[in-house]
C-alpha cells in the first residue's frame, strides 16, 4: 500500500490556494492533523472554510499546493481517497423521496458496500432513527435529517469524515446530542475535520485553527489559543454600551493601556496584556463614572476564543495598514 | 454495476412518487396529443359567402345554386351594392362575395364571353387560396356544363374541342387532412419535450439539493452518473411513446402503416440526440426553473420551426435550410411521417438514422464532457 511520508498524518495540507474571479478564497493555507483528532476550522462567513473542506474532498480542485488524506495525493489519488472519506454538506443532502432505509442502502450501493444490512442497523441504533427507518427523508425533522445525512456518510465506515458547518441551523438539543455522536466517533478511531462559525463549539475539539479571509491565523489546542497572547479580559456590563465604546476609543490613555475593546451586544470586553487588572478596572470604572455610563457589573476573566479571535482579526488589519504605508502611528481599535 | 443499479432504481422511486415528474412522463403527453391532435388542423371545411346578384337571372341563380351545393361554402345572404360587400368582407363575417354582373345570363344565352367576380379575404393567406382554389374549381365546372349544353342543343353538335382531363390521386392521405399529417409530428415533439424537461431537471435537482456533491465524494464514476440518472429517462420515453401510439390509433384513427419495431428503434437513436440535450441543459442551468426556462425558450422555437414541424423546410430561404441540418427532430419527423404514413423502411431513412446517430453522438458526447468538467 501506498502512504504519505507521516503514517500518523490524517490530513497533510501545503500552502493550499484558491481563488475565485478576483477573490483570493483560500490564501495558501497549510494544516496538518493527525489521526484520531478532531479537528476544527472556525471562522465568520466567507472565510473560505467550506471552499477548503470541498477541496479536501476533491470536489473542488485547488489552484496550488497539495493536500494528502491518508498519504494519498487528493488530486492524483482521488479514488483510493473516495473509499476512505466521508463528507457531510452543509445541506445535509438526501433523497427526500426515499425513506431512511433506502436512502442508507442508496449511499451503501454507491459506496460499493456489499453487505450492509448490519452496518445499517449499528448505524440506526447509533443514531436512534430504527423507529422511523420507514419514514421519508422528506417528512423528518431538522434533527433527524442531520443524523441521517450523518449515517449515511458513516455507511462504508470511512477513516476520516469531513463536516461542513454540521451545526449550523440546528436546534440546541440537537446540536448537543449531535456532538454527543462525533465524541462516539472519535473514540471509535474516526478522524474528524469540522467547520464551524461557533467557537464554543470549536473547544470541545482536540486542536482548532482559526481562518480568516483564506488565511490560517492560528493553529492550536484551544487551551493554546486562550493563552496565545497572554492577554487578559475585562468585562463591563454598562449601558449605553454603545456611548461606553465610544467614550472609551476617544481616550488617549484608555487606547494607551488596552490592547483592544470588544462589543458583544450590552457588554464591552476590555483586553490587556500589561500591567495588573486591579489597577485597569479602576482605570474603566472612574472613566465611566466621569462620562455618566451606568456600570451594572465588571470582573475579570481569561479571554475566551471569540476575544482571540477578534484581537488576531485585528492585529492582521493593523499589520496590513502598515503594510500598506498607513501614516497613522496612532493605536487604533 | 452496482451503483448505476442503484441510481436507477432510486430514480424510478422518484419518477414514481414525484407527481410532477409523473405527470409530465406519464398523463401530460397524452393530454396534449387529444388537446393538440384536435386543434392542428389547417383544413377548410365550409367558408361563409355573400352573393351580389346584379342579374337575378336563371343562369346567375344557376351558379349560385352550384357554389351552394358544393359542401365547401354556405351562403349566408344576398347584398344590396358594392358598399355592403365591402362591409361584409371588413367585419370577417363572409370570406367570400360573389358579384355577378347584369346581362350575366342574356350573355350566356348569346354565347358571350362574361366575367364573374369573387371577392375573396385574402388576410388569412391560407384560407383565401383554399377558397380561391374552390372557387375557382366551381366556376370551371359551370362553364363546362355551358358548353355541354351548347353543344347538345346545337344542331349537328356544334364545335368539339379536345380537353386535358387530369385525374388526381392523393396517396398516403387521401382526404389530404392536414391532421395525418401533424400528429405524427405532434407526437415528436411530445417526446422530445417531456423528456428533456424530465431528463435535465432531474439532473438540476440533484445539483440543487446538494446529492451531486455526494455521488462526486462517493467512488462512483461520472458515466456511472449519467447512466444511472438518464437510462431511466429511456424507459418513461418508451411508455410515454407507446401512449401516445394509442391514442393516435383510437382517437383519432391514425395507425402505423410500417413496422413498429424499426419506428422504436429509430426512436432510440433519436433519444440519445434527446437525453444529450437534457444533459447540456443540465449543465447550463443552477435551479430546475432554468432548466425547463431554458428548454422552451431556446430548445422548443427552433425545433418547432426549423424542423419542418410547422413549416415547410423547401420553402424557407436556402441559408435557413442548411441551419435546419442542424435540428435533430427534421430527422425525426421524416421518420415518424414516413413510417406512419407512408410505411417506408430502413432502406429510405438511412439518411436520417445517419444523420440522427452523428448529431446524437456529437451533443452527447459534448454534454458529458461539459458535466465531466463542471463536476472538477
Amino acid at each position: 500500500m501506498k502512504g504519505g511520508s507521516d503514517p500518523g498524518s490524517a490530513i497533510d495540507v501545503e500552502g493550499l490556494t484558491k481563488s475565485f474571479k478576483t477573490t483570493k478564497a483560500v490564501a495558501g493555507i497549510s494544516l496538518d492533523v493527525k489521526r484520531g483528532e478532531m479537528f476544527a476550522l472556525v471562522g465568520p462567513d466567507g472565510a473560505g472554510k467550506t471552499t477548503t473542506i470541498r477541496m479536501l474532498c476533491g470536489i473542488l480542485s485547488a489552484d496550488a499546493g497539495t493536500a494528502r488524506l491518508l498519504g494519498f495525493d487528493v488530486k492524483k489519488e482521488p479514488e483510493q481517497i473516495k473509499k476512505r472519506i466521508g463528507y457531510l454538506s452543509q445541506k445535509f443532502s438526501l433523497y427526500t423521496d426515499l425513506s431512511i432505509d433506502e436512502n442508507i442502502e442508496f449511499f451503501a450501493r454507491i459506496n460499493g458496500v456489499k453487505d450492509f444490512r448490519r452496518r445499517r442497523e449499528e448505524l440506526l441504533e447509533f443514531t436512534r432513527l430504527a423507529p422511523f427507518r420507514n419514514r421519508l427523508a422528506d417528512k423528518l425533522s431538522g434533527g433527524m435529517k442531520q443524523k441521517l445525512a450523518l449515517a449515511c456518510t458513516l455507511i462504508h465506515t470511512p477513516e476520516i469524515i469531513f463536516l461542513d458547518e454540521p451545526t449550523t441551523g440546528v436546534d440546541p438539543v440537537t446540536r448537543r446530542d449531535f456532538w454527543k455522536l462525533l465524541a462516539e466517533l472519535m473514540k471509535g478511531g474516526t478522524t474528524i475535520f469540522l467547520t464551524t462559525p461557533y467557537l464554543d463549539e470549536a473547544e470541545r475539539c482536540t486542536r482548532v485553527a482559526l481562518i480568516d479571509r483564506g488565511e490560517i491565523l492560528a493553529c492550536d489546542v484551544p487551551e493554546a489559543i486562550h493563552s496565545l497572547l497572554g492577554q487578559q479580559v475585562i468585562e463591563v456590563s454598562c449601558s449605553p454600551a454603545r456611548t461606553a465604546l465610544a467614550v472609551a476609543s476617544g481616550d488617549a490613555a484608555m487606547r494607551e493601556r488596552f490592547d483592544d475593546v470588544q462589543m458583544f451586544g450590552e457588554r464591552l470586553d476590555f483586553v490587556f496584556t500589561k500591567g495588573s487588572a486591579e489597577d485597569a478596572t479602576a482605570m474603566i470604572e472612574r472613566l465611566f463614572a466621569d462620562n455618566n455610563i451606568t456600570v451594572a457589573d465588571i470582573r475579570t476573566k481569561t479571554p475566551s476564543l471569540e476575544n482571540v479571535f477578534i484581537s488576531l482579526m485585528r492585529d492582521r488589519a493593523r499589520r496590513d495598514a502598515v503594510e500598506a504605508g498607513a501614516e497613522k502611528e496612532e493605536k487604533q481599535w | 454495476m452496482q451503483p448505476i443499479i442503484a441510481l436507477i432504481r432510486k430514480q424510478f422511486i422518484e419518477i414514481l412518487t414525484s407527481a410532477q415528474l409523473r405527470s409530465l412522463t406519464l398523463v401530460a403527453p397524452i393530454l396534449q396529443l387529444i388537446l393538440f391532435g384536435y386543434a392542428a388542423s389547417l383544413d377548410v371545411k365550409t367558408l361563409n359567402l355573400a352573393v351580389l346578384d346584379y342579374d337575378r337571372s336563371t343562369e346567375s341563380r344557376q351558379l349560385v345554386h352550384d357554389f351552394t351545393n358544393s359542401e365547401y361554402f354556405t351562403l349566408t345572404k344576398y347584398l344590396k351594392n358594392y358598399s355592403e360587400a365591402d362591409e361584409v368582407l371588413l367585419d370577417g363575417e363572409d370570406k367570400i362575395v360573389l358579384v355577378i354582373p347584369p346581362k350575366f345570363g342574356a350573355d350566356i344565352l348569346a354565347h358571350r364571353t362574361t366575367p364573374v367576380q369573387a371577392l375573396i379575404d385574402g388576410s388569412d393567406g391560407n384560407t383565401a387560396g383554399i377558397a380561391s382554389g374552390y372557387a375557382g374549381g366551381i366556376m370551371a365546372s359551370f362553364s363546362q356544363q355551358i358548353l355541354l349544353d351548347i353543344q347538345r342543343t346545337t344542331p349537328g353538335g356544334g364545335p368539339h374541342m379536345a380537353q386535358i382531363n387530369a385525374q388526381t390521386r392523393v396517396w398516403y392521405n387521401p382526404d389530404l387532412k392536414s391532421r395525418k399529417f401533424f400528429i405524427p409530428g405532434i407526437l415528436g415533439l411530445l417526446l422530445l419535450i417531456t423528456t428533456v424537461i424530465a431528463s435535465s431537471t432531474s439532473i438540476v435537482k440533484e445539483r440543487e439539493v446538494g446529492t451531486l456533491e455526494q455521488l462526486i465524494v462517493s467512488p462512483i464514476k461520472p458515466y456511472q452518473i449519467i447512466i444511472g440518472k438518464l437510462a431511466p429517462f429511456v424507459v418513461t420515453a418508451s411508455i410515454t411513446l407507446m401512449n401516445l401510439l394509442i391514442v393516435a390509433a383510437l382517437v383519432f384513427g391514425i395507425t402505423m402503416r410500417g413496422n413498429l419495431l424499426l419506428f422504436f428503434l429509430l426512436t432510440l437513436v433519436f433519444l440519445i440526440t434527446v437525453l444529450g440535450l437534457g444533459l447540456f441543459i443540465s449543465t447550463i442551468s443552477k435551479t430546475q426553473q432554468q432548466a425547463s426556462f431554458t428548454t422552451s425558450f431556446f430548445v422548443l422555437p427552433p425545433f418547432l420551426f426549423l424542423s419542418g414541424y410547422s413549416f415547410p423546410i423547401e420553402n424557407m430561404p436556402l441559408w435557413i435550410q442548411k441551419l435546419t441540418y442542424l435540428v435533430p427532430l427534421r430527422y425525426y419527423l421524416v421518420i415518424v411521417r414516413g413510417i406512419f404514413l407512408k410505411g417506408v423502411g430502413l432502406e429510405e431513412l438511412w439518411p436520417q438514422l445517419l444523420a440522427m446517430l452523428g448529431l446524437g453522438v456529437v451533443i452527447f458526447t459534448a454534454s458529458f464532457l461539459r458535466f465531466k468538467k463542471n463536476l472538477d
